[in-house]
């Protein structure tokens, strides 16, 4: 159920006894823009570190083991056009606490804390944490290349999406924009993102929603100038294939493959696109499970997801780099095989079933329900399980094939090793 | 069958040990869609020597052969048994650790045909020479991703240096060379061995009906013969040796660093050693003690840092790691805490209650995921110690507890250090 609480700021209440915790999110949304990925990551961190009640770290992670081992954190992720700080605090429910210690009064203010009473004293964040939480970030950005199989992930996508570095890049930003940001001028960006951004609290749990809303109805959020809302994307296709090429000292290649697939959630071929991927390399049942790993042994891992948000198709293998051709040849054989039909309904079956299984699965973890909830609303509608199952089994094997016709080799990059 | 209940948490669990000794545990959740089971053998990397069955003297077959015949177990003559799950909408895997191999699905629905289709598949071996070789391509594949990822070395190689003369010094997938040895015949000899149904123990969690279920698998495994039950014959060194300070370079970033306490060999597993050690290092470690926040605002330590405490029949150790442009303050700092463990405990009486929340509750929110459950229900060597009876174990721990526990555990000459550095 969906309460406005201002114009651009609302809450999402699930109440179920199916769970024994309750699980809160706040999501802070806005259009996402490269200039400003180092403040925004910066500024989650501040907030999850201290705030002007838990002046310290400690204080904070004590007031959480208080509350029973309440699970906190705030991260940043990105939905296509948009970037949201992701806020998220779970508990366990009363009932199964010692004298059922009622705990969601409150959680609800710690959450409210953190967001709106941060660390901060004469318009700037406290020196001492922000410094910190900058150098982190910064070594942490330095140390990605120390996660192979991560990193060439990350340089496949800014390859695919060279000409959108908003889509593109990775999310901390680059170092480079760190050096400008002081304590100030995040303050600056803070006040900015609580008066403008969008915002979606949920939760889900065992509650009884009227207190909650008035419990949420103490707070006084001013009425948001934009609304934001997903945007899908249009990638310009081009005839050659942009491909590069990094060597590092390694006993193990990182093959990846960026692909355009211009179908995104609102077209009628999305669930063709879903299983098409699952057919491709989405699932064990896959066309690149089967054939680089199982048949040529030439990898323990051959993949594909499928982002209907950027209408992007990225494989990643691991390999011997010596193979690497050779793999390259097998993938692009594998697509080629899908589009002239070479797969049997009986495996589209199995992958529907599957798929839809899956789908079911979500319903089983309040985290997964509430992402599902919180994407569906970002891209203004609203699916029931049944319609979505329905979709799915009505995709014929000529809707795969036309799909799969559609889906073009955008990008190649390798993460050659050398010993 | 035997039925316990936890009316606290609305929670029971089923029992059934059948006759072939096969142990069944069952945990019903039936507001939940998705049905978890796990079928699992005592048999992981470090039971590569012992007697094979029916055989009088014992065989060391080569390093990583538990997961290579995990792996295998999956490739049967005319088809491979991903297929046959994913026929009924199911998906499955597989893992191996130092002590287990499990082979997993989960389902929403056709229960009772997943649950044949997991213990046929692993109830009926076949293996072939031309088979393993093919799979060694696959395998020398993972070996080389693991061998490139630093958090994989700083693990396996503080375990190494805890235990270089016992079977934790070399990976749970052994090396490329190490594999290149196994034959069809190694497999079936560990299989014959590891895989009796006296030797292993079936979890289901989820949606079921707990009687059709069980007269189901009855009904499945009275239909194959098996052969007599032998009590398995591990033959496991005592270790005696550390390696102390290490240091290795590789293709990285950022410093490593891992301190390891190696803890006392021992031939039982103690819930309430092992709970109260877990307890010990949350006090000692967590963000919400004196200790991690002054190592953090010193630089010290960053979000990367963590601990962990594992505890199996023929070992167990402590490991506290993290990322750190300070390697050596990272390891003095690191070793005045634990040596000073004891003698601080008294100061954090007031903290250990707040752990002990903090665990509490940490227990119950694991109850939300039927995977969590599944993989916590204990087993034959620790007297099937669950994450229910954990909560009562947890809460009848004492601070006095803490400090026998921490003299007897923590010693200087049983901690070793570890560093991965940037090769430049």
């Amino acid at each position: 159920m969906k309460e406005q609480l201002s114009h651009g700021v609302e809450l999402y209440m699930t109440p179920t006894k199916k769970f024994k915790t309750v699980t809160l999110t706040c999501n802070l949304i806005t259009e996402a823009n490269f200039k400003n990925f180092a403040k925004r990551a910066v500024l989650a961190e501040l907030l999850e570190t201290n705030n002007s009640k838990y002046k310290t770290q400690e204080e904070l992670a004590k007031q959480l083991s208080k509350m029973y081992g309440a699970s906190f954190g705030t991260n940043i992720v990105r939905y296509g056009n948009l970037h949201i700080i992701k806020i998220i605090l779970s508990f366990p429910n009363a009932n199964y606490l010692p004298n059922k210690y009622d705990n969601i009064n409150e959680a609800i203010e710690f959450l409210m804390d953190v967001l709106l009473r941060p660390n901060v004293k004469n318009k700037a964040f406290d020196n001492k944490t922000f410094t910190t939480q900058k150098q982190n970030i910064l070594k942490y950005l330095s140390s990605i290349s120390d996660d192979k199989q991560y990193y060439a992930a990350v340089k496949s996508k800014e390859l695919f999406f060279n000409e959108n570095v908003n889509r593109g890049r990775l999310i901390f930003g680059e170092s480079s924009q760190y050096k400008d940001l002081n304590e100030k001028n995040i303050f600056e960006y803070y006040t900015n993102t609580i008066l403008n951004d969008n915002i979606i609290f949920s939760i889900i749990g065992d509650f009884n929603p009227h207190d909650i809303l008035n419990v949420f109805k103490n707070y006084n959020f001013d009425d948001r100038n934009n609304i934001y809302k997903l945007l899908p994307y249009k990638h310009a296709l081009t005839d050659s294939i942009n491909e590069k090429t990094e060597t590092q000292e390694l006993s193990q290649g990182k093959l990846n493959l960026g692909y355009s697939l211009p179908i995104n959630y609102n077209d009628k071929n999305l669930y063709a696109a879903i299983i098409f991927n699952a057919v491709f390399g989405g699932t064990p049942q896959s066309k690149l499970f089967k054939i680089v790993r199982e048949k040529y042994s030439l990898a323990y891992y051959a993949s594909s997801s499928f982002n209907a948000i950027n209408g992007f198709i990225n494989v990643q293998s691991g390999i011997d780099s010596k193979d690497k051709s050779k793999v390259i040849s097998l993938i692009n054989e594998q697509l080629a095989s899908i589009q002239s039909g070479n797969f049997e309904t009986e495996l589209i079956n199995h992958i529907k079933h599957e798929l839809v299984n899956a789908r079911l699965n979500l319903l089983d973890s309040p985290r997964k329900m509430l992402e599902q909830q919180f994407v569906n609303n970002l891209l203004g509608r609203s699916i029931s399980f049944e319609d979505w199952q329905r979709n799915i089994l009505a995709v014929q094997k000529e809707d795969i094939i036309s799909v799969a016709k559609l889906v073009k080799l955008q990008s190649i990059f390798f993460l050659e090793g050398k010993k | 069958m035997i039925n316990k209940k936890y009316d606290n948490y609305n929670e029971e669990i089923y029992y059934e040990k059948l006759d072939n000794g096969l142990e069944i545990v069952l945990v019903p959740k039936n507001d939940f869609y998705k049905t978890y089971a796990t079928f699992s053998t005592s048999y992981g990397s470090i039971n590569n020597k012992f007697i094979p069955y029916g055989k009088k003297n014992a065989v060391s077959l080569p390093a990583g052969i538990a997961h290579f015949l995990e792996h295998k177990m999956f490739d049967k003559k005319d088809y491979d048994a991903f297929d046959l799950f994913s026929k009924t909408g199911a998906s499955s895997n597989a893992f191996t650790s130092f002590t287990k191999t499990s082979y997993l699905f989960s389902c929403v629905d056709n229960l009772k045909a997943n649950i044949g289709i997991l213990l046929d598949f692993v109830q009926s071996p076949y293996f072939t020479d031309k088979k393993v070789e093919k799979e060694k391509g696959i395998i020398g594949q993972e070996i080389s991703m693991y061998d490139d990822d630093p958090d994989a070395a700083i693990f396996f190689g503080t375990v190494s240096k805890m235990y270089p003369d016992f079977p934790l010094n070399v990976d749970i997938a052994g090396t490329v060379e190490s594999i290149s040895k196994i034959t069809a015949e190694d497999l079936y000899t560990a299989y014959n061995t590891f895989y009796q149904p006296g030797n292993m123990q079936l979890n289901i969690v989820g949606n079921m009906d707990v009687n059709d279920v069980v007269k189901f698998i009855k009904a499945n495994q009275a239909k194959k013969t098996f052969k007599p039950y032998q009590d398995i014959k591990n033959v496991i060194p005592k270790s005696t040796k550390i390696i102390k300070d290490s240091k290795q370079f590789m293709n990285i970033t950022r410093n490593k660093v891992a301190v390891g306490i190696k803890g006392q060999q021992l031939d039982s597993v103690d819930s309430k050693y092992e709970l109260g050690i877990s307890l010990l290092l949350e006090l000692l470690f967590s963000e919400s003690s004196s200790n991690y926040n002054k190592l953090y605002n010193k630089g010290i330590i960053d979000d990367s840092f963590g601990f962990d405490f594992e505890f199996e029949k023929y070992y167990n150790f402590a490991l506290i790691a993290g990322d750190t442009d300070y390697p050596n303050e990272f390891i003095t700092e690191i070793k005045n805490i634990l040596l000073a463990a004891v003698s601080n405990l008294d100061d954090l009486k007031e903290n250990f209650e707040l752990i002990k929340k903090e665990e509490l509750g940490q227990h119950i929110s694991m109850m939300n995921s039927i995977e969590a459950i599944a993989n916590n229900l204990g087993n034959k060597d620790n007297n099937y110690t669950n994450l229910y009876d954990e909560i009562n174990i947890i809460n009848s721990i004492t601070l006095e507890d803490l400090k026998l526990y921490a003299q007897k555990f923590i010693n200087k000459n049983n901690i070793v250090t570890n560093i991965i550095s940037p090769k430049s």
